[in-house]
């Protein structure tokens, strides 16, 4: 149309909005099958891990066994970044409430946040603008 | 009465083609070469690389207006990527489809296949995605469309069409596919996955496709043993967007003509994700477009008045300004010049224009749709 052109734009995200999907997306424990600092872990794999997994179903459960190695947990998240936890020589409650962290996480790297409400609409209100004053209140130089 | 008149009509056989785009020369020359029924044909819907499929490959229906029937058994015959208890073993299949919600009757095989892109090893069309994905995005196109239509009825052709493509466009649904739905593609070689000790099925759960390289390296040269690849080569968005569409695809597929289900899983993917339409507007000459609108739907021609003004004399003036027709006031704009804050008021009004939008709008696929508004549209055009 004359006098009316386009600007390309992709549309952004709002996850929870309509569906939410977990940014967690594969967790994988690794651990090793005689040290001393894995026991904790193998007690989850073996008594725990089952049900856990379950309540998780979006999330691929990998185990990898690494001998000789301290068990770490890795989070995978949809934002392409990792996450992980050693968890040397902690026990099961431990492990699984590390876990839960690792599922819970929003995959983005923690920093403090510098602003009370992080928004991506524009303000309603608009930026302030000197005329809101009425004429006889204004400041006169 | 449509019956009876569909069993009178009398068609020729070398129009059964559905597509009007077969080829003359072809079917002249088959004609010439044995004489006999072998005409090629070409379903519309197949893809867009005139692909032919021949007469023995095709059944076709007795009533020749029957088209749910017209079935291609070249790629039906043929055995399909993957059975479906296979998929099933495959990790990230399963996570995908518990990911997104799937209904259970949607089978983990049709997964596998939507994330399977056309290759040479799988250029059947029965195995890969290219059909899948090319009734996806005219399901997609169809459920954006009524959408902005009726929610933005003023809406010009041009934005509306921007809109469109914001929403479903590549590169939107591949920010959908790989940052939400945390789709992954096959970067790692066999070799790799052999020393990792990776079954062969699990590369099954993942993008695969022929990367297009734009811009080799200085002094590569592009070596490919098969001229064919080319035409398989994908760009990574156009890898992911596929992807989805044919997941949606699928779902149609699957939802036994319950179209609330496909209405609500785009509703819940697609339609919740922001787009800011007010900034996808670009006016050229928008006073003179202001008042032609105004002249055709008979008001007054546009007028620009200061309402206030401070530091006329400074480095940083400002002036606000409002633009009337006649005693109504259409909007008010800001700027550092009087000419500024001119052309934005009338920016603003002709936004105000097109971005209507009626309240309660019901769309025509939802239930007691009654009609709906059409805007005249430009009639100086």
């Amino acid at each position: 149309m004359v006098g009316v052109s386009a600007i390309q734009q992709v549309s952004k995200a709002r996850n929870g909005l309509g569906a939410f999907i977990l940014p967690c997306k594969r967790v994988t424990i690794s651990y090793c099958n005689f040290g001393g600092s894995s026991a904790g872990v193998r007690d989850f794999l073996r008594l725990r891990l089952g049900k856990f997994a379950q309540q998780y179903p979006s999330v691929e459960f990998h185990i990898l066994e690494k001998p000789g190695k301290h068990p770490v947990l890795f989070g995978n998240y949809s934002n392409d970044l990792t996450k992980q936890i050693c968890v040397r020589k902690w026990n099961i409650d431990v492990v699984e409430n590390k876990l839960k962290l690792l599922l819970n996480a929003s995959g983005k790297k923690l920093s403090k946040p510098k602003h009370t409400v992080v928004s991506q609409n524009k303000s309603v209100r608009g930026i302030w603008s000197p005329f809101y004053v009425q004429p006889e209140h204004r400041f006169k130089i | 009465m449509l019956a009876s008149n569909r069993s009178s009509i009398h068609i020729a056989k070398r129009f059964i083609s559905i597509s009007p785009a077969i080829s003359k020369i072809n079917t002249i020359n088959n004609n010439l070469n044995n004489n006999s029924v072998n005409h090629k044909f070409k379903f519309s819907y197949e893809n867009a690389k005139n692909k032919q499929i021949n007469q023995n490959n095709l059944s076709l229906p007795e009533n020749k207006l029957d088209f749910l029937n017209y079935n291609n058994n070249s790629s039906s015959s043929s055995i399909s990527l993957l059975s479906n208890d296979e998929a099933k073993l495959i990790p990230s299949i399963v996570a995908l489809h518990a990911r997104l919600n799937l209904p259970k009757n949607y089978p983990f095989n049709t997964l596998v296949k939507s994330l399977t892109c056309p290759t040479n090893e799988f250029s059947n069309l029965s195995s890969n995605n290219q059909q899948l994905s090319i009734l996806g995005s005219h399901i997609l196109s169809f459920y954006i469309s009524e959408y902005l239509m009726t929610n933005y009825p003023r809406l010009p052709i041009s934005i509306l069409k921007s809109a469109i493509d914001s929403y479903i466009g590549d590169f939107s649904l591949y920010d959908l596919a790989k940052n939400n739905w945390g789709i992954e593609e096959d970067l790692t070689s066999k070799l790799d996955k052999y020393l990792s000790n990776e079954p062969e099925i699990f590369k099954f759960g993942k993008l695969r496709y022929i990367r297009k390289v734009t811009n080799p390296e200085i002094n590569v040269t592009k070596y490919s043993n098969d001229q064919n690849s080319n035409t398989f080569e994908l760009s990574k968005a156009e890898a992911y967007a596929n992807s989805v569409r044919s997941i949606i695809a699928g779902l149609y597929i699957h939802s036994n003509n319950n179209d609330l289900i496909i209405k609500n899983f785009i509703n819940n993917h697609i339609l919740s994700r922001q787009i800011d339409i007010e900034s996808l507007f670009q006016f050229k000459e928008s006073g003179k477009l202001l008042s032609k609108i105004l002249k055709s739907n008979n008001l007054q021609p546009p007028v620009v008045k200061l309402i206030s003004e401070t530091g006329r004399l400074s480095s940083t003036p400002v002036y606000v300004v409002g633009c009337f027709s006649g005693e109504n006031l259409l909007s008010t704009a800001e700027g550092c010049s009087l000419r500024e804050a001119r052309i934005k008021s009338f920016n603003k009004a002709l936004k105000a224009w097109y971005l209507y939008k009626p309240l309660d709008t019901k769309l025509p696929s939802d239930e007691g749709f009654n009609g709906m508004f059409v805007d005249q549209g430009e009639k100086f055009y």
